[in-house]
């Protein structure tokens, strides 16, 4: 496996996570991390150099979008908001992790 | 490299730095937020930071990946098309300076002519609710005539009974001679209802304007520019007197520099009483239709509405005064269109030829860059071969169409400043609001749009026209033959429209030259050169009584006609070919009118003369005898009567001791005709007709204000100081007012068909010279494009007579192809002259002719010349 292609899979994951965690509300993007790692049970921790440029991606799909907003400590923080497209694509990615997941325990189950 | 520099600031306006600014804010946010947190959790501050820094690892590349997500990878391509562009114009410095000036004379022609549009017809009237205000005019129902004044009675009427209109007003112009405190002085005033001002809804900007208690006694409110000039500004002028024709009037008011109606010439209005002050009953006469009548209508009214009821109250007058109201209408006019109707295809026909100009430009620009983009085959294939999709490629082109497009504009701008200060040195003649011409905001925007359309228009061809090359490019060592007869082909299309469009401007232009010096070949029934004319204005207050007016003129004439350098010194009533006094309807005895409505057309300038009138102006005498001056108070009233009127009412009788009356059944006046002279032009100067005129001696109709013609032996403008050193020895208080030469009189006469041809005729130039361009750039690059053609053909035996038919057979071929549809879009075009044509038809055979022959011509030579470098082509070479 080539880390390109660690990436891709990595990176298809990490979107999945982004938009199940801002399905809970709009956050900025150390929130996100955050939400991330608190509903992984701090078992998962995102790196910010992968986090960023999946933010932007995701904003580049329309699938959420960020405006400028006030963080709980009263600074000046972007915040990224699931759009319904991004809602949707929610949906179809969860369904295709449960799938794979089922998929790789029946494949583990067998051995 | 100041294009570089141009360029960086250019950027600077664009997003970019937002972009990037934001991204850093929201990264520095989460960093922060790290940090404390690792704070939180026990590090020392040094470490949180390391530590925060360590997680965001590359954060450069994470910033450039939002900065392209985020909009500014199109901003970064956008940008890299434009610095590519400017490289590419700038490595190609005549090219690019070609096709600047080009562009730069079609939209400087643009904006100059529609900065003149915007100034005269777009911009509105500097009144409130300019739309509403309407001119009300009497017309002469059965001819359906033209309009005309109305009088003051008349005028009372419509007030009291229309209920279309908020107000009415009634206005007319007089002359004032102001005496005390200073030079003697003519000045021009309007003599206005109380109204007037509430009608026009403009307020004083210094003092107050007229109220209806004002109506009985003299006020009077000052323009702008004559306070400035006689009260240097002074703003405690306000209720000082004023001595106009030797009453007092108050200075109640003066108004704002924007306010100038009903014209500039005009620098004072004074209230109505003052009509009744002269002549007593005269401004009450229902016969003397001397006043302009301006309204305001209400809400909700058009002026259809109001034309409407209109008619209906001229009916109703007609059956109350059949005596004096007979046949007359009332024609409702919207001011605008009093204003600027008869400037307004003028206008348009320059607009038209303005854009047929930018046109030629975009089209000769055009031309250049399929020249160009044969040349840049190769470039764009590698970069194809690299990547760049073909929508990228027509942006890149795009891109630097529109920068050549801009970088005109920009100096379209600055030759239209340039030009329109030129223009402001010109005489516009009867042109309204021409002094207010500028470039605005409005102008610029429209410069822009201009600007960015041309940009479009002529790079989408050559863009478009890119995508084709791009295979055969790599293969081929650069001829590209396929993709270049293709371009080839759309230059010589280009090339046609050129001329065509070309053929109508000049086609046009020449209709209007013809028609100018058609004009300026009219006869005005008097020899104008060396004549110096003035006028003077007898004070009212002073010169009651006429046997004192006809003395002081006789004194007056006889000491002029003895200054060194004066050869005669004429006088009348009028100022032909300009302006006439009085017209009059009159009738003939022993004529009996055929119809009731020739009785109606029965009209004549009534002039005053004095006996040397007709030999000053060099005016043929046909019959009898001119006055003399024994033709005084005393002897029996005599005329002379113009030409036509002879052959008209004297068809088969003798004209000469026949008797006639004018002046109207309230005045009436009889005469016998003693003389007959040629027709002379008395108003509407040269190109109207001639009209009717009977003349009096002076002594037996003497007016306050006459007009001297000084026939001079050399120079007229010397005997200027003598003339008045004359006049103020004989009374000091008559001023001399208009002096001017009857050539310039006659000049100014012309001058705005002058300016319209003077225009016309520079953007024919223009024209011509872009077209014939266009021509020689098709050629020359056909002949360089043929070498290998003409190589083979002069090693097969060609005789260089033959390769020079070719190519310039090519040129010919474009140009007659050109010509004929320009002939055909000419018919089309030049009807839109219409009126602005004089004595020559739209359609003149003569003028399109000869610019289709010129054209056809000059296109020729254009091909000629590249042609003949063909014959310089050595086969060996262009074989190889």
């Amino acid at each position: 496996m080539t880390s390109k292609q660690k990436a891709d899979l990595l990176q298809g994951t990490l979107d999945l996570l982004i938009l199940k965690a801002l399905s809970l509300g709009p956050m900025h993007g150390y929130g996100v991390g955050q939400r991330i790692m608190q509903m992984a049970e701090e078992m998962l921790k995102i790196e910010e150099g992968s986090l960023y440029p999946a933010l932007y991606r995701l904003e580049d799909k329309e699938w959420i979008k960020s405006e400028w907003g006030i963080s709980e400590n009263n600074r000046r923080a972007r915040f990224y908001k699931l759009t319904p497209a991004g809602r949707k694509q929610l949906n179809i990615e969860e369904e295709n992790w449960q799938r794979f997941a089922f998929a790789i325990g029946k494949v583990l189950g067998a051995a | 490299m100041w294009l570089k520099g141009f360029l960086r600031r250019v950027r600077g306006l664009w997003r970019s730095e937002t972009i990037h600014r934001e991204i850093t804010d929201e990264l520095q946010f989460h960093m922060d937020m790290r940090v404390e947190e690792n704070i939180r959790r026990g590090m020392s501050p040094d470490e949180a930071r390391r530590d925060a820094e360590r997680s965001f690892g590359n954060l450069t590349r994470i910033k450039e990946h939002g900065y392209d997500v985020r909009g500014g990878r199109w901003l970064k391509t956008v940008w890299q098309d434009l610095r590519y562009g400017a490289r590419s114009l700038v490595k190609n410095p005549l090219f690019t300076l070609i096709a600047v000036l080009t562009l730069a004379l079609g939209i400087g022609a643009n904006t100059a002519i529609f900065s003149i549009v915007n100034a005269v017809l777009l911009r509105p009237l500097p009144y409130r609710e300019p739309e509403k205000l309407m001119t009300i005019w009497t017309t002469r129902r059965q001819q359906g005539q033209g309009q005309f004044r109305t009088s003051l009675p008349n005028f009372k009427d419509w007030r009291e009974q229309s209920r279309v209109f908020e107000g009415m007003a009634a206005y007319g112009i007089n002359l004032y001679n102001l005496t005390g405190g200073g030079e003697p002085e003519q000045i021009r005033g309007a003599q206005v209802s109380e109204d007037f001002f509430n009608v026009m809804g403009v307020q004083a900007a210094l003092g107050r304007t007229f109220t209806p208690e004002d109506n009985s006694g003299n006020f009077v409110v000052l323009s702008d520019a004559f306070w400035r000039r006689r009260f240097n500004s002074d703003p405690g002028v306000i209720g000082k007197t004023l001595t106009l024709n030797g009453t007092n009037f108050t200075i109640v008011g003066v108004m704002s520099a924007r306010f100038d109606f009903p014209g500039q010439e005009v620098v004072m209005w004074v209230t109505l009483s003052q009509a009744t002050s002269g002549a007593p009953n005269y401004a009450n006469l229902r016969t003397n239709h001397s006043f302009c009548v301006v309204a305001r209508l209400k809400d909700g009214v058009t002026s259809k509405q109001a034309q409407t009821e209109m008619d209906v109250i001229a009916s109703r007058l007609q059956q109350q005064y059949p005596e004096t109201n007979a046949n007359l209408g009332v024609s409702v006019i919207p001011l605008y269109e009093q204003v600027v109707g008869n400037v307004r295809l003028a206008m348009l026909v320059l607009l038209g030829a303005v854009a047929i100009v930018l046109l030629i430009s975009c089209a000769n620009v055009a031309n250049l860059l399929l020249a160009r983009a044969v040349s840049r085959e190769r470039e764009f294939a590698i970069r194809a071969a690299l990547g760049a999709g073909r929508w990228r490629l027509i942006r890149q082109l795009l891109t630097e169409s529109l920068l050549l497009a801009l970088l005109g504009g920009a100096g379209g701008v600055l030759l239209a400043v340039w030009g329109i200060s030129s223009l402001n040195r010109l005489d516009p003649g009867d042109v309204p609001r021409f002094d207010q011409v500028s470039v605005d905001g409005v102008v610029l925007g429209f410069t822009l749009a201009v600007t960015v359309l041309s940009g479009i228009i002529f790079g989408i061809a050559p863009a478009l026209s890119a995508k084709a090359n791009l295979s055969v490019a790599l293969k081929d060592s650069g001829k590209g033959a396929i993709g270049t007869r293709r371009g080839q082909r759309l230059r010589s299309v280009l090339v046609v429209s050129e001329i065509a469009l070309a053929l109508i401007l000049l086609v046009s232009a020449g209709l209007m030259i013809r028609s100018f010096l058609r004009l300026l070949a009219v006869d005005p029934g008097f020899n104008p050169h060396n004549l110096l004319t003035m006028q003077i204005i007898l004070p009212p207050s002073k010169y009651a009584d006429s046997q004192r007016i006809a003395n002081v003129y006789r004194e007056i004439f006889e000491r002029l006609a003895l200054q060194p350098g004066v050869e005669a010194v004429g006088a009348g009533t009028g100022l032909p070919p300009v302006f006439n006094q009085l017209r009059s309807s009159f009738t003939v005895e022993g004529y009996q009118s055929s119809s009731s409505s020739e009785r109606y057309q029965m009209i004549a300038n009534i002039l005053s003369i004095n006996p040397e009138y007709f030999k000053t102006l060099g005016i043929p005498l046909i019959a009898g005898r001119a006055f003399s001056d024994q033709d005084n108070e005393r002897a029996p009233r005599v005329a002379v009567i113009s030409q036509r009127m002879v052959k008209r009412y004297f068809p088969d009788r003798q004209a000469i001791g026949s008797r006639l009356s004018f002046g109207g059944a309230a005045n009436p006046q009889r005469c016998m005709v003693v003389g007959v002279v040629s027709d002379v032009k008395y108003s509407g100067g040269l190109s109207s007709a001639e009209e009717d005129a009977i003349y009096l001696p002076y002594s037996q109709a003497p007016t306050k204000g006459m007009y001297l013609m000084i026939r001079a032996g050399a120079d007229p403008l010397s005997l200027v100081a003598s003339a008045r050193s004359v006049v103020r020895s004989v009374d000091a208080d008559v001023p001399i007012a208009n002096i001017k030469i009857m050539d310039e009189v006659i000049d100014s006469s012309v001058a705005r068909p002058r300016l319209i041809v003077a225009l016309l005729g520079l953007f024919g130039a223009i024209a011509l010279t872009l077209a014939v361009i266009g021509i020689y750039g098709v050629i020359s690059y056909a002949v360089a494009q043929c070498a290998q053609e003409i190589g083979i053909r002069m090693a097969l035996g060609a005789r260089p007579s033959d390769v020079l038919r070719m190519m310039v057979g090519r040129g010919a071929r474009l140009a007659l192809a050109g010509v004929a549809i320009g002939v055909i879009g000419s018919f089309a075009a030049t009807r839109a002259l219409g009126d602005l044509l004089f004595g020559v038809g739209p359609t003149d055979p003569l003028t399109f002719g000869g610019v289709a022959t010129l054209l056809t011509g000059v296109a020729i030579l254009a091909s000629y010349i590249p042609a003949r470098r063909a014959l310089k082509v050595d086969p060996v070479t262009a074989l190889k």
